[in-house]
């Protein structure tokens, strides 16, 4: 069966899809974990992918997505992967990757940040090459660059693929599994190009298991206006979707960590009012008992948490409770699944009953034996 | 919830206390304490909710979070009531089936308390409840056959019925059953038992007397199980049973006029046995049959009073013109019984495993240690429909290893063992049985020949060779024949059964047997017998071997098991058992089967094999351009004029072999035929002589080789016995050449 596991980073993203055939999928790598404090509650994320690689007897993983140059959606990522555009990046024990998917602004926006620098140059690399990526949108500004770089893409419908299509590689009905493109869009590449988190990575992969259809939206950073803007688009192009709910979902990966403003610029005194098409997009396109899965900090308790500005911000959440309410669903903080107190990787597994978090106590003799023994002197 | 509300730490129930302390640990996901409750001083009932995992699509209506009450009694003798406490909590496959419908009662193991409480953890349970709701939500509980756990309250009482009591559907009419107490008042056995049969048992059968009249209802298909709770009275069952499309008390109207005039009846109480039909899907087929039993508390005359066909004047009926449609059974009580069917053929041999043909006719010829035990284990399987004949009477000693007990003593041995298979299985009859000695049967050789005649296996088990050999040539019968028999030590099994053509025939598969023991050096103590006998008769052959029961046991387990498995495949088979008795591990030696050749040479026959000419031929062809020769290894039939011949020993060293002439030497031959008699126990020796031609040459005789037959013949012509030569000729031609002095 198909797997979604959601790792608990923090404010951070990242999750991997293990398909039926084998394949593995990641999105963003923030691996927050501080490794000189032993309290810190963030899993290692290298450590816990190197553990199912080893497992599963492979080096790579056949995507990396990279949804946009955050840290805390690529922290750690050069020292974990096997970069082709640098030597210094080669060596024993990094992972490779088949194909970097990338949006636009990966390759065009100008980042001063080391790390981000050293992603740019790969997927840079690659594309000049023509090989082992994928681009997510074609502004004009890409095209030229691609042509200005010699790069055999630049009018490559397969590599570099716009909003409104599926990504060519993977087949429902062969792979199990779909992505649909929902950003970067036109719009706003064409308008502000080198936005990050306007330009960011935004899928609904449809996972198809004994004829039944879960669907999974993953998001990046996106802020209020863009969801929006999805909503209006892809109600705009209906007709082209023959018959197949693009907006539907049964599990949501939550944009920004919860933020407040990813459903309005208001934040709300209780409760965040999203705005009308993202209203549309939680409450009609849910289905019954979906799952919204938060990859954050812990929701904060109460209003004296309010005066810090970031993200998890409580009257999202509270917005996202009713949504769950309303459909018996379930609402998943990755830093609190299944406790605060000791947070676990989410691993949702897929079959012909939908998405079904996975929800064994594993507690005494299970985590006796599946943890290291604490040594005895 | 009954009872008063205390805080967890106030519980005195150690599982209640358990629990509730595992689900305020702070850091336990998924579930969460409500609270507790003190039903008695030894009853108490920890309440909490559960987080089930599941996805969008459901089968059943499960919740993600339920609310569960576990209760607890002091003295921990069964299961804890484990209770979803949400009104409207579907009705789904095991739940417990209780008096009343709410909470529903989760029947979340279908091992005995005593197996769970060795291994009972809070979070165990707690974990066993989350995955009993998240299967039912998927509705994949209830994957295997397994039936629903009835918590009975009181002492449930079994009801035997037969086991084809439903099986008469089609007709449409009702199966009246007879109820009879089954042994009671031993001590420590509580529960009650009572035996339904089809008809007024005979003389002999039950001393009690009629306790009551079941019968039978059967309802349509259903998905769902339709007995919500514990029917407590007549009107209550009916309810249920409509929506199986049964109409109970206008049927019990119709069936009980029929009792009206018939005292007995009226004054007996009535059983309703229903069987409802299940199906995984709906509307998909009939995989399983769930089966209820209630006794009324009433006899049939108040029933009828009760459903408004008769008024009683002194529990006597008198009809009404008009069922009084008012009554409806609401007066009648219900108690439930767990209804049991007998040990029918098939069920037994699906207990055991056992698929394919089970009606096998097979005669059995031997019932001692070995044989006793075999028809034991294979009838108790269902497997055979079985003649057993043996003339032996039943003695003090037998019982030491044989299926029988120290009661049949001094009655034969096939009349009991065909009576406790008789009584085991229950339908057809399993076995028959015919008291006699196949070899001299007197009185009985009709029936045994009747029996022959009839009969699709005809298995040997009397340890004997004349009866082997009498079976496998003698007698008259379409029969596969099979022999099963232990060494001498009781340290090995032997298995020979002929294929389903009869090509390889029992007595060739004896040979050939003779011969694996002569080449393999591992088997070559195989026969010797062991040394300690006792007497335990006055006769000469009133001795026994000393073998123990654990090894017939043994064997007649592997024997049974492999005689099934060779029956079930048509080719033949020949193999060896060994038990090892100082480390018990047990070898298997499957014996490799030759095709026989055969050639009649005047009043007698001449058994060989294509083994055995290949080894003649090849020992030519690595002597050319001399002769070789030596002698021919088998044995006489004289009763039948048989010769089988089953190995050659190559020339004594002391032989004269040139390319036109072969003297055959005799230095060491004397002892070599003695090892052959050794380790065959004398079954196996000198039949002849063997000699090759030269190149170019067939296998006719020489005027030489004419005068040796004759010279031979001369001498075996003491001991009554012709003399047989094989001579290997060029093209691999051989010929049998057979010298008689009259």
């Amino acid at each position: 069966m198909p797997k979604i596991t959601f790792f608990p980073l923090g404010n951070a993203d990242s999750c991997r899809i293990d398909l039926d055939s084998g394949k593995k999928l990641l999105f963003d790598f923030g691996n927050m974990r501080n490794p000189n404090d032993k309290y810190d509650l963030r899993i290692d994320l290298a450590a816990a992918l190197l553990e199912d690689l080893r497992a599963a007897r492979r080096d790579y993983f056949d995507v990396f997505a990279l949804t946009h140059l955050d840290d805390d959606h690529y922290k750690g990522a050069s020292e974990f992967f096997w970069l082709e555009h640098d030597p210094a990046y080669q060596g024993e024990g990094r992972v490779k990757i088949k194909e970097f998917w990338v949006p636009a602004a990966v390759i065009l926006e100008d980042t001063d940040k080391e790390e981000a620098k050293i992603l740019q140059a790969e997927a840079r690399h690659r594309a000049i090459l023509g090989e082992g990526i994928r681009i997510f949108s074609r502004p004009e500004k890409l095209r030229q660059w691609l042509k200005d770089h010699g790069s055999v893409l630049y009018d490559d419908d397969d590599f570099v693929i716009d909003a409104g299509h599926l990504v060519p590689c993977f087949d429902k009905v062969e792979d199990g599994v779909e992505f649909f493109v929902h950003s970067p869009f036109a719009v706003a590449s064409e308008g502000k190009p080198e936005d990050r988190n306007e330009g960011s990575l935004v899928f609904q992969a449809v996972f198809r298991v004994d004829g039944v259809d879960t669907r999974v939206m993953l998001t990046a950073d996106t802020i209020c206006g863009n969801l929006a803007a999805i909503v209006d688009i892809t109600n705009a192009n209906k007709y082209r979707h023959g018959g197949v709910d693009r907006l539907g979902w049964d599990v949501f990966k939550l944009p920004h960590h919860c933020s407040y403003r990813s459903l309005s610029s208001v934040k709300g005194e209780e409760i965040t009012e999203p705005l009308p098409q993202i209203k549309e997009l939680f409450e009609v396109h849910g289905s019954d008992r979906s799952i919204i899965v938060s990859p954050s900090k812990p929701i904060p308790d109460d209003a004296d948490d309010d005066a810090d500005d970031q993200p998890p911000h409580r009257q999202a959440a509270n917005y996202y409770e009713s949504v769950r309410d309303n459909k018996n669903g379930k609402f998943i903080v990755t830093m609190q699944h299944p406790t605060k107190v000791r947070p676990e990787p989410l691993v949702i597994v897929i079959d012909r009953f939908g998405a079904t978090p996975q929800e064994t106590i594993t507690r005494g003799t299970v985590a006796v034996t599946t943890h290291a023994a604490p040594r005895a002197g | 919830m009954p009872g008063e509300s205390v805080v967890d730490v106030e519980l005195t129930v150690s599982k209640a206390q358990e629990l509730a302390r595992t689900l305020r640990l702070i850091d336990l996901p998924y579930a969460r304490l409500a609270e507790c409750r003190r039903i008695s001083a030894d009853i108490e009932t920890v309440v909490f909710d559960v987080d089930v995992q599941l996805g969008q699509h459901l089968a059943n209506d499960i919740r993600r979070t339920e609310r569960i009450a576990a209760v607890f009694r002091g003295e921990d003798t069964y299961y804890p009531e484990t209770l979803a406490l949400r009104h409207g909590f579907p009705h789904v496959p095991h739940l417990n089936i209780h008096r009343e419908q709410y909470p529903r009662s989760l029947c979340l193991y279908d091992r005995p308390y005593s197996e769970i409480r060795l291994h009972w953890t809070a979070l165990a349970y707690v974990e066993r409840i989350r995955e009993w709701l998240a299967l039912t939500a998927r509705g994949e509980l209830h994957a295997e056959d397994q039936p629903l756990e009835q918590l009975l309250f009181g002492v449930p009482s079994y009801l035997v019925i037969p086991a084809d009591t439903f099986d008469d559907v089609d007709s449409g009419r009702p199966t009246h059953l007879f109820v009879y107490p089954g042994p009671i008042g031993e001590e420590g056995i509580r529960a009650e038992l009572c035996f339904a049969y089809r008809s007024v048992p005979g003389v002999g059968e039950p001393a009690s007397p009629l306790k009551f009249i079941a019968t039978t209802f059967r309802g349509a298909p259903q998905y769902h199980g339709i007995m919500h709770w514990q029917p407590g009275n007549l009107k209550e069952l009916h309810t249920f049973l409509q929506s199986a499309g049964i109409d109970l008390v206008g049927e019990l109207r119709i069936r009980l006029r029929a009792w009206e005039r018939d005292p007995r009846m009226v004054a007996t109480k009535l059983i309703l046995l229903v069987a409802l039909p299940k199906t995984r899907v709906s509307g998909g087929d009939v995989e399983s049959v769930e089966t209820w039993a209630f006794a009324t508390v009433s006899t049939v005359g108040e029933t009828g009073h009760d459903i408004g066909i008769w008024d009683l004047h002194h529990a006597v009926p008198g009809t009404l013109l008009e069922a009084d449609l008012s009554k409806d059974g609401s007066e009648t009580g219900l108690v439930m019984l767990n209804p049991v069917y007998a040990l029918g053929r098939e069920r037994a041999a699906r207990l055991n495993g056992v698929e394919g043909r089970l009606d096998r006719k097979i005669t059995a010829v031997g019932l001692g240690a070995l044989g006793s035990q075999v028809f034991d284990n294979l009838a108790r399987a269902g497997y055979g429909t079985w003649t057993l004949v043996d003339g032996d009477m039943f003695l003090p000693h037998n019982p030491t290893r044989h299926a029988l007990h120290g009661d049949a003593v001094g009655f034969s041995k096939v009349g009991p063992l065909a009576y406790l298979a008789n009584e085991t299985i229950e339908g057809k009859i399993v076995s028959k049985h015919l008291v006699a000695d196949v070899l001299d049967p007197g009185e009985a050789a009709d029936q045994l020949q009747e029996a022959y005649a009839d009969t699709e296996i005809l298995l040997d088990m009397s340890a004997s060779v004349p009866v082997a050999r009498y079976l496998a040539r003698d007698v008259e019968s379409p029969a596969r024949r099979a022999s099963l028999y232990l060494s001498p030590s009781g340290e090995d099994l032997v298995l020979l059964v002929e294929d389903q053509d009869r090509r390889m025939q029992l007595d060739a598969l004896e040979m050939q047997y003779y011969r694996a023991l002569l080449l393999d050096p591992a088997l070559q103590h195989h026969l010797n017998r062991a040394e300690a006998r006792v007497r335990y008769g006055l006769a000469c052959r009133d001795v026994t071997a000393i073998i123990p029961q654990d090894l017939v046991a043994l064997h007649a387990a592997i024997g049974s098991r492999g005689l099934r498995t060779a029956l079930a495949s048509a080719g033949a088979t020949s193999t060896i058992w060994r038990v090892n008795t100082s480390d018990l591990t047990v070898s298997k030696t499957q014996l490799p089967i030759h095709p026989v050749v055969e050639q009649q040479l005047g009043d007698w026959r001449v058994y060989a094999d294509t083994w055995l000419l290949e080894k003649v031929m090849t020992r030519r062809r690595e002597k050319l351009p001399r002769e070789t020769g030596g002698v021919l290894i088998g044995t006489f039939d004289t009763q039948r004029q048989i010769i089988y011949v089953v190995d050659v020993l190559f020339s004594p060293p002391d032989s004269d072999e040139w390319p036109t002439v072969y003297v055959r030497g005799c230095q060491d031959l004397a002892a070599e035929i003695a090892r052959v008699k050794t380790i065959t126990a004398g079954a196996l020796g000198y039949v002849g002589e063997w000699h090759s031609h030269p190149p170019g040459h067939g296998p006719g005789a020489s005027t030489t080789d004419e005068e040796a037959i004759a010279m031979l013949a001369a001498e075996m012509a003491y001991e009554g016995l012709p003399a047989l030569m094989l001579i290997a000729g060029h093209n691999q031609e051989h010929a049998w050449y057979l010298g008689r002095t009259l």
